[in-house]
């Protein structure tokens, strides 16, 4: 079934382009950021919303994949979901039914299109979604996917905006925390990563998302000389 | 701040700085060009000299010379006076002026402590401008004679219609360079106060001196080719085969 992949989702569509290489870079970096112990969940976090959580996560998604790992992204937004965009995938169905005790999650899982990345969409916009995300029901489901899948990635809302990305940030083992150059204040980012030390999230790095060609031109001439 | 960091701080704004100076410059010589006026001037020339007495002719008498530089202030009053300007608004009913508007045309001078008098008229039109001050000359001339009983006004040059005609206010060129200065400056200083205002973050070091964290990964932003396929012939059921070679596997 031909789909409708968002041309955003560079590390598939573009895999040998420099901004692919960025992406393959940040999974590299991430694993080594620990390496004692696995980082098997993570999430995406961003202060406010458009600074590219869900762009991030699904390329980082893509990599994992194509590096061989059994991969499964899920759009933890329930309140402006997207993820489905960035696969050409359908909402009428999702996490949210899980949550529900309407379908079981295998019944929810969709085929990306690409191999080994498997999705979970949000599902209808619940009235509550900050309890659903803090129910029991999500801590057994974690529990459950984590035993068919090697990578768990989160997409989730602005952590400024709505208290979902501390409750999303206590079940995962580490927070990927996206800043869009040049656009959101200091202060801002600095009130995110406060609060998410505050409910004791282990922020891995940053990305910093969106830097102009002309900036980062220069960085990587110096890599390039460093490595040989 | 060094050297190389406002050079890189300039060329990053140089699309504001420039777009600045060009709006400036552009707005100047439209004003220029279009709205502004271009105002003439013409100058009759008269000298004020009595006629010396027969026997004494062909000796300059000094006396005499001073008597005529003193008249000579005099007559600068009595030119722009309404004794003249009726005269002259009256003798020269094509030049449609009133005689209150004609005196704040006029200027009369003279160079130091000379015999000669310059009348000027600016006006809009040059020829204007040339009818009007021979005018007032002339009638200038006319009506000495009955006001000083003596008639020793004459007129040593009359305004040419030939000169060319130079226009005494606008020089576009200088206007326009003193608008390119002044807006460079203005955009330099303007791309240096946002640059203090800009409170974003903008590279790693920004990260790691506010945040104390590390970046995992700078994603430039994505260009058109970076969306467009790796080829055209790439298909919607190739997309995420194994064009990458896996490290782990």
């Amino acid at each position: 079934m031909p789909r409708l992949i968002n041309n955003q989702l560079v590390t598939s569509l573009h895999a040998q382009s420099s901004v692919s290489e960025e992406y393959r870079m940040l999974r590299t970096n991430i694993q080594f950021s620990s390496i004692d112990e696995p980082i098997e969940v993570m999430m995406v976090a961003s202060a406010q919303a458009g600074e590219g959580r869900t762009v991030t996560i699904s390329n980082l998604a893509v990599t994992y994949a194509q590096e061989g790992k059994k991969v499964l992204i899920m759009d933890m937004d329930l309140r402006r979901s997207s993820l489905h965009h960035m696969f050409g995938l359908r909402n009428h169905t999702g996490l949210t039914r899980v949550l529900a005790n309407q379908q079981a999650w295998q019944d929810v899982v969709q085929e990306t299109g690409i191999d080994h990345l498997h999705a979970i969409t949000a599902g209808p916009n619940p009235p509550n979604p900050s309890e659903m995300l803090s129910s029991r029901r999500m801590n057994a489901l974690l529990v459950e996917l984590k035993e068919h899948y090697d990578v768990i990635l989160m997409d989730t809302p602005p952590l400024l905006s709505f208290p979902d990305g501390f409750i999303i940030s206590a079940m995962c083992d580490g927070v990927i925390l996206v800043v869009q150059a040049g656009k959101v204040k200091k202060d801002v980012v600095k009130k995110a990563k406060a609060n998410l030390e505050r409910v004791k999230a282990r922020i891995l790095g940053v990305v910093l998302n969106n830097v102009k060609r002309s900036n980062t031109r220069v960085e990587r001439g110096m890599e390039e000389r460093n490595l040989t | 701040m060094q050297l190389k960091e406002y050079i890189r701080l300039i060329r990053k704004r140089m699309w504001l700085i420039g777009s600045i100076v060009l709006l400036v410059c552009t707005v100047v010589g439209i004003k220029n060009m279009y709205f502004t006026p271009q105002i003439y001037e013409a100058t009759a020339k008269l000298i004020i000299n009595q006629t010396p007495r027969p026997d004494r002719a062909g000796v300059v008498d000094y006396s005499v010379v001073q008597t005529n530089i003193a008249l000579t202030n005099s007559y600068k009053q009595i030119m722009i006076s309404s004794a003249i300007m009726d005269q002259v608004v009256a003798s020269f009913p094509d030049l449609k002026v009133t005689p209150s508007a004609l005196a704040q045309k006029l200027r009369v001078n003279t160079a130091g402590d000379s015999q000669v008098m310059d009348v000027t008229i600016r006006d809009l039109s040059y020829t204007k401008a040339v009818k009007t001050v021979n005018a007032v000359a002339k009638v200038f001339k006319r009506q000495i004679p009955s006001i000083m009983k003596m008639d020793n006004v004459t007129i040593l040059s009359e305004a040419s219609l030939n000169d060319p005609a130079v226009p005494v206010n606008s020089n576009a060129t200088i206007q326009i360079f003193i608008a390119f200065a002044t807006s460079l400056l203005l955009g330099i200083g303007l791309a240096f106060l946002l640059e203090v205002l800009d409170d974003t973050f903008k590279n790693e070091e920004d990260i790691e001196i506010e945040l104390g964290l590390p970046t995992l990964a700078l994603i430039t932003k994505m260009k058109k080719e970076d969306k467009r396929s790796d080829s055209s012939t790439t298909t919607p059921k190739q997309v995420g085969e194994g064009q990458y070679a896996a490290i782990n596997q």
